[in-house]
């Protein structure tokens, strides 16, 4: 493609994606919002990890961690969603987008600078969040597996949802379209296994497989590590962030 | 002329949206008559009505006169684009028309194998062609000026779609490949538990070969739990071997296992093979030779089943409920191994003193934990008593005795009986009460001991359990020696500690004491913490008379055998064993879920006994409940609901000030 082939080696890329990323995280942290949004979802995690996960009855110290992760993947979705709008939409409807893509910046540095700066404060909030899990070793009997296993869970899951939502941010003309959007592909991807139960096969299966949460969540949250999950997780990212540089690269040309 | 004053294209000049209708119109029909209609005949031929859409948009692109090479070339793209999805449905199409799409079952692997094909082939082309023909025909749609076509653009977006197709399947395969060569490991507590070194070393002894019957259906969530754990245990030691059994393909065998159903596990003796030399009387009558090595196979296992049912507990077929019992299997295996593998041990426990029940007297002094301790290694138990002839002797062929708490008192008579067995080589364990009038003093000064009056305790190293100072009694120590007796809780004497709930001080008696035995030795595995001291009058505050220093809780005394007749029928060519533990709750079920009670237990058992076996450990993974209420522990709810989010909020709050001072300095 013409935009590859005109794009700088790799190291030059790596220096684009490393300004970008800069960028913006800076434009999270330095901003009241970042930190704003981080104390609500922490909030939120914090009210849920003791109304439900916790609760008032006596509970086993494993399930009150695989309850916390249950809670968490949700705060952490919605956050992703709220993260990913704005990262190329609100570019595209402040102008500064036309000026990105008329730059010698590749769109591959443009997609990744922009989401792995989302992605390092989601895992900060994540990181944060684990002392909750952590305090329950206090009293119970939590494996640090499990713990490590559910905090990668939330990582890869958040890193899904963000990719997601940064396609739907590069389809988008406003951040409000592309959060609704955003929403709608993870939501669908939530609802596989609805689908799937009233699907044939083979697309049974597929749809089994696209089960964002009940097929690849709820084992890392039990404490269950597979590769097939990393797999999965990974395969949403590459694909997504793949989509998202092919719509920046098409409108390149508009 | 100005760019803004350009002509607009007309509509003339615009494309036609008639082919992307046409497609749109074509995957409709499809989709409806595959999926929503797909029960129906009518199915068939709406998605034939889609497929003529399709061949329409085709012909529509290749129809039209081009005004120059490049839009020719950007329609015979988009028409190439447009046929890889007739070709996709022709596919599918065929695929129904013979038969083929239902799953395949009916005409066997060569059906099946023709279904996969087809599916991957139709799957695969629509998946490159439809996000190629997508791509263009956006491209083409923003392209409305015929004589500014780009045909660079429509390359590099038929490109574009061509990389997202190719990756979708690439990533769909990749993850098929991984999802049936997955890899996991279980890092929860709820893990099926590993084999177990104790377990590894009872199968190591046992004479016998043991097999396992798994008694799960051959696709089974707790299956693929439990199996991982035999392989391993099968691994290491070939004595044991084991197979799935599914209850609904052998159910007589089941019966006479007395299994119920699916989620059993049976460990037993390996039966001894039937030899079939002779003649099966079935071949004359045309059954073939194998059907009848089947049956008489069935027949052997059924025989040796009756006459050797083994060990059989519940797993669970539901992966939730089992894995209350997953998490502790090996201590199952365990349990059962050791009642195949190993003779049957006794211990005698004294009774008629006011000793420590099951059932206890309270919820917390009963000793159900430890009757269960006793199953699980094996240890079986008699009651022993003034009718049973302990006012005279200790009856012959008893393995140990013990006396679990007493509270009443032993006749002379009696606890010179129990010193008399020791003498001759006897076993016993001796739970001690502070205070308690058992009559146990010629029996202690017998073993070179004395109990001090009073009741240890400690003011830093005692845990909080009623709030006043009577929690002082209540002792944690981890001060274990090098003794055989301890050395399990010694070797993790950084991880567990041994509670004492009101303890006994014991001290040594001189050597040629009134009433020693000869040539005793004492030792003293644990120790009070170092701040302990003996608290005589009861007010749980160290007096001016109340010294503290070091304070022996629990005693091992070895005695040189000297057989005597009638007496008792320990070791005699060995050596007499007491273990004298100062508390009578040491093992009550208040304290027995403490790791440290329980190895202290087991190795004293070990010592006095005589058997390694029970020193080693079994891989368990007991999880403990937490509770906390919002009432109960408002420091915990408000330090996790606001502790976290809150400094993160502050520096929003300072940030955002500093961000609005800065733009009004500005």
């Amino acid at each position: 493609m013409q935009s590859q082939s005109q794009s700088p080696p790799l190291p030059g890329q790596l220096r684009q994606i490393g300004t970008l990323f800069r960028r913006e995280l800076g434009a999270i942290v330095r901003t009241p919002s970042g930190w704003i949004i981080a104390a609500t979802v922490l909030l939120v995690d914090g009210l849920l990890f003791n109304a439900f996960a916790v609760g008032t009855g006596a509970k086993l110290s494993s399930k009150v961690v695989e309850d916390f992760f249950y809670f968490a993947a949700g705060t952490t979705m919605i956050a992703s969603v709220l993260l990913a709008m704005r990262l190329l939409a609100e570019d595209r409807a402040s102008g500064a987008m036309a000026l990105l893509l008329s730059s010698p910046i590749d769109e591959v540095a443009i997609v990744l600078g922009k989401y792995l700066a989302a992605w390092t404060y989601l895992a900060g909030l994540t990181a944060i969040s684990l002392a909750l899990p952590a305090l329950v070793m206090i009293n119970g009997k939590v494996s640090f597996g499990h713990v490590l296993a559910g905090a990668l869970g939330l990582l890869l899951l958040g890193g899904a949802t963000l990719a997601l939502g940064t396609l739907a941010s590069s389809l988008a003309r406003s951040q409000l379209v592309a959060g609704v959007l955003g929403a709608a592909l993870v939501v669908v991807l939530l609802l596989a296994w609805l689908l799937a139960k009233v699907s044939d096969p083979p697309l049974k299966a597929v749809l089994q497989h696209l089960a964002l949460f009940d097929a690849h969540f709820r084992p890392l949250q039990r404490g269950l590590l597979r590769l097939s999950d990393v797999v999965f997780f990974a395969s949403v990212i590459a694909f997504s962030l793949g989509a998202a540089t092919r719509v920046l690269g098409h409108q390149r040309w508009s | 002329m100005s760019l803004t004053d350009a002509p607009r294209p007309t509509s003339a000049a615009r494309r036609s949206i008639l082919p992307i209708s046409l497609i749109a119109l074509g995957l409709a029909l499809w989709l409806i008559g595959g999926r929503v209609l797909a029960d129906s005949d009518a199915g068939h031929w709406v998605a034939g009505l889609g497929w003529l859409a399709l061949l329409a948009s085709a012909g529509h692109r290749l129809r039209s006169r081009a005004a120059d090479a490049g839009e020719a070339s950007a329609r015979r793209g988009l028409a190439l684009a447009t046929a890889g999805v007739v070709v996709a449905q022709s596919l599918w199409l065929f695929g129904e028309l013979a038969g083929l799409g239902g799953g395949g079952d009916a005409g066997g692997d060569e059906s099946a194998r023709a279904t996969t094909l087809l599916t991957v082939a139709w799957v695969v082309i629509l998946a490159v062609a439809l996000p190629v023909l997508l791509f263009l025909e956006r491209a083409w749609q923003s392209m409305p000026v015929v004589h500014a076509l780009e045909p660079r653009r429509m390359r590099a977006a038929g490109e574009a779609g061509a990389v997202l197709g190719l990756s979708l399947i690439s990533l769909f395969a990749l993850n098929y490949a991984v999802s049936q060569r997955d890899i996991e490991r279980d890092l929860s507590y709820f893990r099926t538990t590993v084999p177990g070194a104790a377990t590894t070393e009872l199968l190591q002894r046992s004479e016998a070969e043991l097999e396992a019957l798994l008694f799960f259906a051959p696709v089974d969530h707790v299956l693929a739990a439990v199996e991982p754990y035999f392989v391993a245990l099968a691994a290491a030691q070939p004595k044991l071997r084991f197979r799935v059994v599914d209850h609904a393909r052998e159910p007589e065998l089941a019966r006479r296992l007395k299994v119920r159903g699916n989620g059993w596990v049976v460990v037993r003796k390996v039966p001894a093979a039937t030899p079939t030399a002779e003649e099966p009387a079935g071949l004359a009558a045309g059954v073939s030779a194998t059907d009848v090595a089947a049956a008489k196979a069935k027949a052997d296992a059924a025989a040796a089943a009756v006459a050797n049912p083994g060990e059989t507990f519940e797993i669970g077929e539901d992966l939730e409920r089992a894995r209350r019992n997953l998490r502790k299997l090996d201590g199952l295996v365990h349990k059962a191994v050791a009642r195949l593998a190993q003779p049957a041990r006794r211990v005698a426990l004294t009774r008629g003193h006011g000793e420590r029940t099951r059932e206890g007297q309270g919820q917390a002094d009963g000793l159900r934990g430890l009757f269960e301790l006793l199953e699980r290694f094996a240890v079986d138990h008699e009651e022993l008593g003034l009718s049973d002839g302990l006012g005279q002797r200790v009856p012959e062929g008893t393995r140990a005795v013990a006396i679990l708490g007493a509270r009443s008192a032993f006749l002379e008579e009696e606890a010179r009986a129990l010193l008399r067995y020791v003498e001759g080589g006897g076993r016993l364990l001796v739970l001690l009460d502070p205070d308690a009038q058992d009559g146990l003093e010629p029996l202690l000064a017998g073993l070179g001991l004395r109990r001090l009056p009073g009741v240890v305790a400690s003011e830093r190293s005692s845990m909080r359990r009623r709030f006043d100072a009577s929690d002082r009694t209540i002792l944690v120590s981890s001060s274990y020696s090098t003794h055989p007796t301890v050395s399990s809780a010694s070797r993790h004497a950084g991880r567990v500690a041994t509670v004492l709930l009101g303890a006994a001080a014991l001290e040594e008696l001189p050597a040629g004491a009134p009433g020693r035995l000869e040539g005793g030795r004492v030792a003293f595995p644990l120790r009070a913490p170092n701040d302990a001291w003996v608290d005589r009058d009861a007010d749980f505050q160290r007096d001016q008379d109340e010294p503290q220093g070091r304070v022996e809780v629990m005693a091992a005394v070895s005695v040189p055998a000297a057989a005597r007749a009638g007496d008792g029928a320990g070791k005699a060519d060995g050596e007499g064993r007491a273990v004298i533990i100062a508390d009578g709750d040491l093992v009550s079920d208040d304290l027995i879920a403490n790791p440290g009670n329980v190895l202290l237990f087991v190795d004293s058992l070990r010592w006095l006994i005589g058997d390694e076996e029970t020193s080693s450990e079994i891989e368990s993974e007991e999880d403990v409940p937490v509770e906390h209420r919002k009432d109960a522990d408002r420091l915990w709810f408000y330090g996790t609901s606001f502790g976290l989010p809150l400094p993160l909020l502050l520096c929003g709050i300072w940030l955002g000030r500093r961000l609005r001072r800065g733009r009004n300095k500005a």
